[in-house]
């Protein structure tokens, strides 16, 4: 059995958060309809493609966001598109959207509305402020970056000499998909015990501003003693940050006088684990002192496999890890081991390796990953199940319904 | 005030650092009574305050070099800076606290006990930790056969890394995270610490657990749950891992870019450290951009007009972008190009977030009081449920706090119980002498 058996999910959100949302729910054993525009959720149009070329079945983040989903394209702006939409909600348990706040109200798809025949129904709006405030009300606009630079830790990230760093990739969208999914499963809880619904509103700035990416830390800080956070420069402790190996960098950290002498010995200076300069705080070294062993230990690693400095550091308990690429996960004898990537199969990739489970449930396993959905593949079965008779397809769909 | 959705649920805490506390700080916010559960011989130094900075000049050197992590009250750690770092309060509201030694037979009973009466146990440790204390899943549920068991370690409990010991910026190599949101051709070093897999550990953990709680209402099974805190954040960077296993393409760091948008980017303003990000997404947008920056040789410039010569000559035009944007104000440019219809927003600090409008609409920061704290601001909710208002109920928690409550009204002990557990020490108002470094 799966942790979300028998519950559905129609998902009317489009691009990331939400589909990212939905994707942890379908993944987990719900049945998850993703209800697209008749040309198609936008995020079948970023890159990267398959084999670099665009195409709607083609989009790399689309075809991991939208595994263990049906695809069905029903156009909620014509009347008959948001009728059958009302009837497919009348059969769910879970509404997920990302539109602007009021844009499916007016399509009479607004919580309210639905919930009046539907209590238990639990709806969960993702958009990038809320459903109120200023910033929501003005339609202030929003992707990534100013997501993260607004709301998340960028002005602390990345060096004092240049400009700020964001995450990578859709580290914040995918973030709030992902509280999303908690909030669901906590409303789904409550649900099923008293049969009252709920509507998540998830403003995906609060994530971030609410995120334990140090920033609820700092944030605690500046209200604290009023102090802000400022980029640090990397690497420059004696024994702690980022260093150059044989083939790329790692990342180590030994403090205490302790981890030190185990560090000390590691890069092969053996005859300072008894240094009395090695027990001073690190302000007080003296600076030959912290040359010197600073460049032993440059001298020590270059010449290493990142991979086995590491290894060698975790023999000694020393904290660290290597700076992998992505071709360096796929041929991590770790992640092979464990079984971490799964094999999926569409028609614009063949079978690859896609990263699979987030975790691991004992009793409730998650199955293995069917392929994202042609666009509107799943029209026929799913509108079948509404009771849309086979010969009115062809009118829905010359009318732009489906 | 309506029914919390974890309402009735109790969570025993064992986690330490960030990933863990965050997880249970979710569960305690909607409705779960979380219980710390603490050592009273270890200090825990990186979960209760920073080891290094229990002196207040230490804690002002710090935040002097822009170190804003581990602030305390006034600056001040002392006297019990395990009750006031700013690292562990921002999550311990909401929270309870009981301690007890759980080095002894009789204090690892005491657990066992407390454990009969918790549907939950999350834990972050490394492996060895719960295997040396013998409190694996296999054990505990001996004792609650619905136990649901959060592990959450660094990178599993099985495989070649199983006790690897890392916090999140090592995790966050071992990912391919740190590589990919660096600089261009530059020393990763210089892109620093972020620790974003700690977060969401914590979110998928929460998830993860109320998942169960639906499996144990519907069959009374309980279960084990083992999240991977390096494989859990790898589906987050899955078009990077589609793009090498599909395409070949060994990704380069990404910095601020865009797959397709350009100019794409933070770009600097006037004063000190200030820079607005901004997201070019049309060409309409970037004739709007240049219009409000009133640079006409950029608009003018041929290799800019579409967005395919943007996005091939980026480096240039990131350049020539800043010489504009380096004289304008971050906020006022914010609103500038958002009323010309651009995206765009400034990077913003602790001190210009407090004041946001739309945090404080929205009501995002609480206050709360502790008598031996003081009233403060804090980071609340990260969603809201309408048929569930919700806020934040109890001041960050001060270590064994409610000792009373847990240890006799949960458990269970008698009078004579509980005094002989003071008395040889195995439950206490703080942590056995000689623990907690000099403070002076």
């Amino acid at each position: 059995m799966q942790a979300l058996e028998g519950i559905r999910v129609v998902d009317l959100s489009t691009l990331i958060a939400g589909p990212s949302c939905t994707k942890l729910l379908a993944d987990f054993g719900a049945d998850v309809i993703k209800v697209e525009p008749p040309a198609g959720d936008p995020a079948r149009a970023i890159p990267p493609f398959a084999k670099d070329e665009p195409g709607l079945e083609r989009s790399l983040l689309f075809l991991h966001l939208n595994t263990n989903k049906r695809s069905v394209t029903i156009d909620p702006h014509t009347e008959q598109g948001a009728s059958l939409l009302r009837q497919l909600i009348a059969t769910a348990d879970v509404v997920v959207e990302s539109g602007d706040p009021g844009e499916l109200e007016a399509l009479g798809l607004g919580y309210e509305e639905l919930a009046a025949d539907h209590p238990s129904l639990v709806y969960a709006s993702i958009t990038p402020w809320g459903q109120t405030g200023p910033y929501a009300a003005m339609g202030v606009r929003a992707s990534e970056i100013t997501l993260q630079a607004m709301g998340g830790p960028m002005n602390a990230t990345g060096s004092p000499e240049r400009e700020p760093l964001k995450l990578g990739g859709y580290t914040a969208q995918l973030q709030a998909g992902s509280v999303a999914a908690y909030g669901i499963a906590a409303a789904m809880l409550r649900a099923e015990a008293i049969g009252e619904g709920d509507h998540l509103d998830v403003s995906i700035y609060e994530t971030q501003a609410g995120t334990r990416d140090r920033r609820t830390s700092s944030l605690t800080s500046y209200f604290y003693q009023g102090t802000v956070s400022q980029r640090q420069l990397g690497g420059v402790a004696l024994a702690s940050g980022v260093r150059p190996a044989a083939d790329g960098h790692f990342n180590l950290i030994a403090t205490g006088a302790g981890r030190l002498k185990q560090f000390v010995d590691m890069i092969g200076r053996p005859d300072l684990m008894d240094d009395p300069r090695l027990d001073l705080p690190a302000v007080m070294m003296p600076p030959e002192f912290v040359e010197e062993v600073a460049v032993a230990y440059l001298v020590w690693a270059i010449d290493k496999p990142k991979r086995e400095v590491v290894a060698e550091a975790q023999r000694r308990t020393l904290l660290s890890g290597a700076v992998n690429t992505p071709a360096d996960l796929l041929d991590d004898p770790h992640y092979r081991e464990r079984g971490t990537w799964e094999v999926v199969d569409h028609p614009s990739t063949g079978p690859v390796e896609y990263p699979g489970r987030p975790f691991i449930m004992s009793q409730t396993p998650r199955q293995p990953a069917r392929r994202a959905p042609l666009l509107g593949e799943h029209n026929v079965e799913v509108l079948g199940e509404l009771g849309v008779a086979h010969e009115d397809l062809p009118l829905l769909r010359a009318t732009g319904v489906i | 005030m309506a029914r919390l959705p974890l309402e009735g649920v109790r969570v025993a805490d064992v986690t330490v650092v960030w990933a863990g506390p965050y997880c249970t700080q979710l569960l305690a916010e909607w409705g779960a009574e979380v219980i710390r559960v603490e050592p009273r011989t270890r200090a825990q130094p990186m979960t209760r305050g920073a080891e290094t900075l229990q002196r207040e000049e230490a804690v002002r050197a710090s935040a002097a070099r822009g170190v804003s992590l581990l602030g305390f009250p006034n600056f001040n750690p002392l006297p019990d800076w395990w009750n006031r770092s700013a690292s562990f309060n921002s999550h311990a509201r909401n929270k309870l606290s009981a301690n007890a030694d759980f080095s002894t037979p009789e204090g690892r009973e005491l657990f066992l006990k407390l454990i009969e009466k918790c549907d939950i146990l999350v834990e972050n440790n490394v492996p060895d930790t719960i295997d040396k204390a013998n409190i694996g899943y296999e054990v505990l549920k001996e004792r609650n056969p619905g136990l649901i068991m959060l592990r959450m370690p660094a990178f599993g409990l099985s495989g070649p890394y199983r006790g690897y010991r890392a916090f999140g910026t090592h995790i966050e190599g071992m990912i391919g995270h740190h590589y990919l949101r660096g600089y261009r051709n530059a020393d990763p070093a210089e892109s620093g610490d972020v620790y974003t897999g700690d977060a969401v550990a914590g979110i998928h953990g929460a998830f993860a657990v109320t998942m169960a709680l639906r499996h144990r209402a519907r069959t009374g099974e309980g279960q084990l749950i083992e999240l991977s805190q390096a494989e859990n954040f790898l589906p987050l960077l899955g078009d990077f891992i589609l793009d090498y296993t599909v395409n070949g393409r060994n990704t380069e760091p990404q910095a601020n870019r865009h797959r397709s948008h350009a100019p794409h980017g933070a770009y600097p303003c006037k004063g000190t450290d200030r820079w607005i990000t901004i997201d070019c997404d049309s060409d309409a947008a970037w004739e709007a951009i240049c219009e409000v920056l009133e640079a006409h040789d950029l608009l003018a410039d041929e290799r800019f007009a579409t967005g395919v010569g943007r996005f091939n000559h980026q480096e240039e035009l990131d350049r020539l972008l800043g010489a504009y944007t380096r004289h304008r104000d971050a906020d006022a440019l914010f609103w500038e190009l958002q009323a010309a219809g651009v995206i765009a927003g400034p990077v913003w600090n602790e001190a210009q977030l407090a004041t946001d409008p739309q945090l404080a609409e929205r009501g995002f920061f609480e206050e709360l009081t502790r008598d031996d704290l003081g009233t403060f601001k804090y980071p609340g909710l990260i969603m809201r449920m309408a048929n569930t208002p919700n806020s934040l109920r109890r001041a960050p928690v001060r270590l064994a706090e409610d000792n009373e409550y847990v240890w006799r009204e949960v458990v269970g002990l008698s009078d004579a119980e509980w005094n002989e557990a003071h008395a040889n020490g195995q439950i206490g108002e703080g942590y056995v002498p000689g623990i907690v470094p000099p403070t002076a």
